[in-house]
């Protein structure tokens, strides 16, 4: 055929792409017999439009080879149930970790439901990185505790030094924990899945209360009511199911550990506004109320820091909690002359000894 | 390290062809998109001209070996018949270079959009592919899934895929990656 009508052309450089993916994914898988290598060869000499197809294709393959995203690309194991949690982290040593049962992935039947979803996660992740959407931004200060009442109905409530971004769209509720901590009431609303991204990880929720807790090197999710699963995106590992009262610590790097019977009401207490610790040590302790008062509390002393205690504070009244370090601890507390600053010490190391 | 794995994975001859594709869109940068019809045209008639049984010893490393020099004296001729204009242009490239980090932000988001057209299934399959580092078959093992749908998925995802990404973009990728 020696013209080609500009109808074709189109055409023809359909069937050339799809030739040029058929070749790569070929080349790709092992190298090429010599008879394979001798049909490239030929194809390829058949055409520009061939020669131009395994340029672009090529290309192509370049381009997802060095993207560095793929953490947050929405797939489909990520989202089987309702209420997903995700770690793309790094998965390698978690496989001990998980000695949970977790429910089995669901192959068939949820594929169509999910895929309607997953497209809207999809747009909403290109949206948050085009930086379109900037989203309405909520922030707290030290000592502030702060109810924000969502247009669907859902309410956050965050804890302090937290900041949050709220994006949402018609098919989609998706919000960005920068830093702190908040605690999350989900209106239940099928057709809108609610996700919540902290760090490298993301929490999906239909109608659900759990809470998420940034700190330095970890995530901490506590659910109070309804179903969680923690899922692994290299989708070998099982996921992991939290039911209400359960607690899971991931860490950035590292072993996860396994999930945690705790009383979510103490757990997530800073909420209104107690701080309640377990056989935790001062100086954790002692961080969890720098976050609540304009007093900054400090601990020299790296082994009185280890030293544990347990109780429940109000987190705004500082008096009562040095003077239950006072009695229970022997410890020293000295003041700064402004009061803006109290040190606490070991027995001996002199000061005024207030309260 | 992941990306590293898969790099180890598809080394070997699959690297072979790696080095002289980076060269093609290394050079490519030089050409305006308006000539790129004519270069690929021009790395054709090269490829007719070469001893077939030279070219079969490994074809796709030799497509783009001959990529990258018709791209670079393509340059070089178009330097030459226009020296004032392109060195005015080199300048004012300079001026208005975004930085290294918004063109990583803008590859990644153009790929991450890229890839979000495809089906969900079709994204796993890439991720597993170029996360994972992960062949065919390891793949099918791990989706519960037969390896001729995993091919099948993977060359509907090339084809579809409009990744032209430029090589300013593709560059500041990878060095974002070099930094991790």
């Amino acid at each position: 055929m020696s013209y080609a009508p500009y109808e074709d052309l189109e055409l023809r450089r359909q069937r050339a792409m799809d030739e040029a993916a058929a070749w790569l994914v070929r080349l790709q898988e092992a190298a090429p017999t010599s008879a394979e290598r001798s049909a490239f060869t030929d194809w390829l000499r058949e055409s520009p439009l061939h020669v131009a197809a395994m340029l672009r294709v090529s290309h192509t393959d370049n381009s997802l080879s060095v993207f560095d995203g793929w953490d947050a690309i929405p797939t489909v194991s990520a989202l089987f149930d309702d209420t997903v949690v995700e770690w793309p982290a790094p998965m390698e040593h978690r496989v001990a970790a998980a000695p949970h049962r977790a429910p089995k992935l669901k192959r068939v039947g949820f594929r169509f439901s999910v895929a309607a979803a997953a497209l809207a996660v999809c747009v909403g992740v290109t949206l948050w990185w085009n930086g379109l959407v900037d989203g309405t931004k909520f922030r707290t200060v030290t000592g502030e505790r702060r109810d924000v009442a969502l247009q669907d109905g859902s309410t956050l409530r965050l804890g302090p030094e937290t900041r949050v971004r709220v994006l949402f769209s018609k098919t989609e509720r998706y919000i960005v924990l920068e830093s702190g901590a908040a605690v999350f009431k989900v209106a239940k609303d099928p057709l809108r899945p609610f996700t919540v991204a902290a760090d490298r990880a993301r929490v999906r929720a239909l109608g659900t209360e759990f809470g998420i807790e940034k700190r330095a090197t970890t995530v901490v999710v506590t659910v109070v009511d309804g179903q969680v699963a923690v899922v692994q995106a290299a989708a070998s590992l099982p996921a992991v199911a939290l039911a209400a009262n359960d607690q899971l610590t991931v860490p950035d790097v590292g072993v996860t550990s396994a999930v945690r019977k705790v009383n979510s009401a103490s757990s997530l207490a800073w909420a209104n506004g107690r701080l309640v610790f377990d056989n935790d040590p001062l100086g954790f302790v002692v961080e969890r109320f720098n976050q609540y008062n304009r007093i900054h509390l400090a601990v020299l002393d790296p082994r009185l820091a280890e030293r544990r205690l347990s109780g429940s504070f109000d987190a705004t009244d500082l008096e009562s909690f040095l003077a239950f370090l006072h009695s229970s601890l022997p410890v020293t507390i000295v003041r700064s002359r402004e009061g803006a600053e109290v040190t606490i010490a070991g027995p001996g190391s002199g000061g005024r000894n207030t309260p | 390290m992941p990306e590293r794995r898969s790099q180890g994975r598809l080394a070997g001859w699959f690297s072979q062809w790696r080095q002289p594709l980076q060269r093609w869109l290394g050079s490519r940068r030089r050409i305006p998109a308006s000539e790129l019809d004519d270069v690929t045209q021009e790395v054709f008639l090269r490829l007719l001209k070469y001893e077939r049984a030279a070219v079969i010893d490994s074809p796709q490393a030799y497509l783009f070996q001959v990529a990258a020099n018709v791209a670079n004296e393509w340059a070089l001729k178009a330097r030459n018949r226009r020296p004032h204009d392109s060195k005015w242009l080199a300048d004012l490239k300079i001026e208005d270079q975004p930085s290294v980090e918004v063109m990583r932000d803008q590859s990644r988001s153009e790929v991450a959009r890229a890839v979000c057209e495809l089906p969900p299934r079709a994204r796993e399959v890439l991720r597993l592919r170029y996360r994972e580092g992960l062949s065919n078959g390891e793949i099918a093992a791990r989706l519960n899934l037969h390896p001729q749908t995993i091919k099948r998925d993977l060359l509907q995802s090339y084809s579809r895929l409009r990744l032209d990404l430029s090589p300013e973009l593709l560059g500041a990728l990878e060095r974002s990656r070099d930094f991790r």
